[in-house]
């Protein structure tokens, strides 16, 4: 009992795998990776369709650091869950309204219908506004794992919004977040301090080693969002070491990392990352 | 987007207030309310006790009052002058006297006959002296007799009179006295 007050469970779900993460509220101990386990590469990105086996991996690693009775947070890596803007129509009064409206855009977008999807979203009345999905067999997979190892569930975000909520507020109004996980860089566009489009984009290996090759990307995406270059870029995540250098040219990019990061270091593993997401 | 520009995006379900109170600074909050009621409640016993003790002096200091009172009234005229208490016995048995009785006596007597001048009343030998105008002789006599069937006198009598010259309109002054009647010399 005495060895579990304070303590807080982070649980990292991506389609590579899971990784645990402990923490504890008194600031002068660092946040402790407890273990990872990695999918086998014939199921790893296709956790969307593959929940036994994310499941089955955060049981063993729950199981085998002996975390009965904690609470636990989740950050579910944006390759699990699907991330769109919804415009609110006009006139709508009411949460059922922007329910449908968002059920009917995910439905526009991805081709399938959300009702095996669990939604949560930023509702707004009328300002576009966020909204995701998780796979309703992915999620009901993660709870069962919860529940029987004793955990108490308090957080389950997708990795951006984890990262947006602690971020965001010491970025300036028009600068872009962006996070990298893995070969995925979910791009968030701003304006004013408000989030108007995310963008989920492919980060090959060569992308990866290219500086420029970023602010390439960048300045295509304010293009086709009709908007201007933005003045800087924040990044987070699995931020290729190429991609430190990007700044310059009357162009900010730096990276955004929580101490807990900084003490992985550049050999610090992307799964470790995502559970280390939104630490201060 | 909530307040601050956060995202209120969350799949897990809506924390009841176990989670709440799981939260490790709750834990600190509940343990900082419990000693601070704690101490509340050591001062609110140490003060019940000081009230407690300051009612006991003060009943005990209000019975020795009493105490003190008591004895001193009852001592008071064995310490007094034998003169001073002689003149404050009589002083209290003149203010005994049923006098309210007396006068009503007197008035009912007098019956609009004559004038009542003057009363001088004598606590220690029970009696009481009168000066009195009646219209004639007559008046005089039957005012004493009423007098004397007063049951507040036991004896009247006159002290002195002057009857007016035969054929004259001058009235009859007299003194009398009377012996109320329980007062014995």
């Amino acid at each position: 009992m005495r060895e579990s007050w304070g303590r807080t469970l982070r649980l990292g779900v991506a389609g590579t795998g899971v990784a645990l993460l402990q923490t504890s509220w008194a600031r002068r101990q660092p946040p402790k990776l407890l273990g990872r386990r990695l999918l086998p590469r014939d199921e790893a990105g296709a956790a969307a369709v593959a929940p036994a086996a994310l499941a089955g991996a955060a049981a063993t690693l729950l199981a085998e650091t002996h975390s009965h009775g904690l609470p636990a947070t989740l950050v579910l890596g944006d390759d699990c869950v699907r991330q769109w803007m919804v415009t609110p129509p006009a006139n709508s009064g009411r949460l059922a309204d922007l329910q449908a409206v968002a059920a009917a855009r995910f439905e526009q977008l991805y081709g399938e219908s959300a009702d095996g999807y669990r939604l949560s979203a930023a509702w707004q009345a009328r300002r576009p506004f966020l909204a995701a999905a998780v796979a309703a067999p992915l999620y009901e997979a993660l709870c069962e794992v919860m529940q029987a190892c004793g955990l108490r569930l308090q957080s389950m975000q997708p990795h951006y919004v984890t990262c947006w909520n602690r971020w965001q507020r010491g970025l300036a109004a028009d600068a872009w977040l962006g996070v990298v996980q893995g070969g995925q860089l979910s791009l968030g566009l701003r304006q004013g301090g408000r989030l108007m489009e995310l963008r989920s984009l492919g980060v090959s290996a060569a992308l990866r080693a290219d500086a420029k090759g970023l602010r390439g990307l960048v300045q295509r995406e304010a293009l086709r969002a009709l908007g201007a270059e933005p003045s800087a870029l924040a990044l987070c995540g699995d931020v290729p070491p190429a991609w430190l250098a990007a700044g310059g040219g009357g162009w900010d990019c730096r990276v955004l990392q929580s101490q807990a990061e900084l003490g992985l270091g550049d050999a610090g593993e992307a799964l470790a990352r995502l559970a280390m997401a939104g630490l201060a | 987007m909530s307040a601050r520009g956060m995202l209120p995006i969350d799949f897990a379900p809506a924390l009841g207030w176990r989670a709440w109170l799981a939260a490790p600074g709750w834990a600190v909050v509940l343990v900082l309310g419990l000693a601070l009621l704690l101490a509340a409640g050591v001062q609110w016993q140490r003060a019940d006790g000081q009230a407690a003790q300051l009612r006991q002096e003060l009943a005990l200091v209000q019975a020795h009052l009493q105490q003190a009172r008591e004895p001193a009234a009852r001592a008071e005229p064995a310490g007094l002058d034998p003169q001073a208490l002689k003149a404050m016995n009589a002083t209290v048995l003149q203010l005994n006297r049923p006098w309210g009785q007396m006068l009503n006596a007197l008035e009912a007597a007098g019956q609009g006959t004559l004038a009542l001048l003057e009363l001088q009343p004598d606590a220690k030998r029970g009696r009481l002296r009168g000066l009195a105008e009646a219209r004639h002789p007559a008046a005089m006599l039957a005012y004493l007799e009423r007098l004397k069937a007063q049951p507040a006198f036991s004896a009247v009598w006159v002290s002195r009179h002057e009857l007016p010259e035969p054929d004259s309109a001058a009235v009859v002054r007299f003194e009398f006295e009377l012996q109320w009647a329980e007062a014995q010399p």
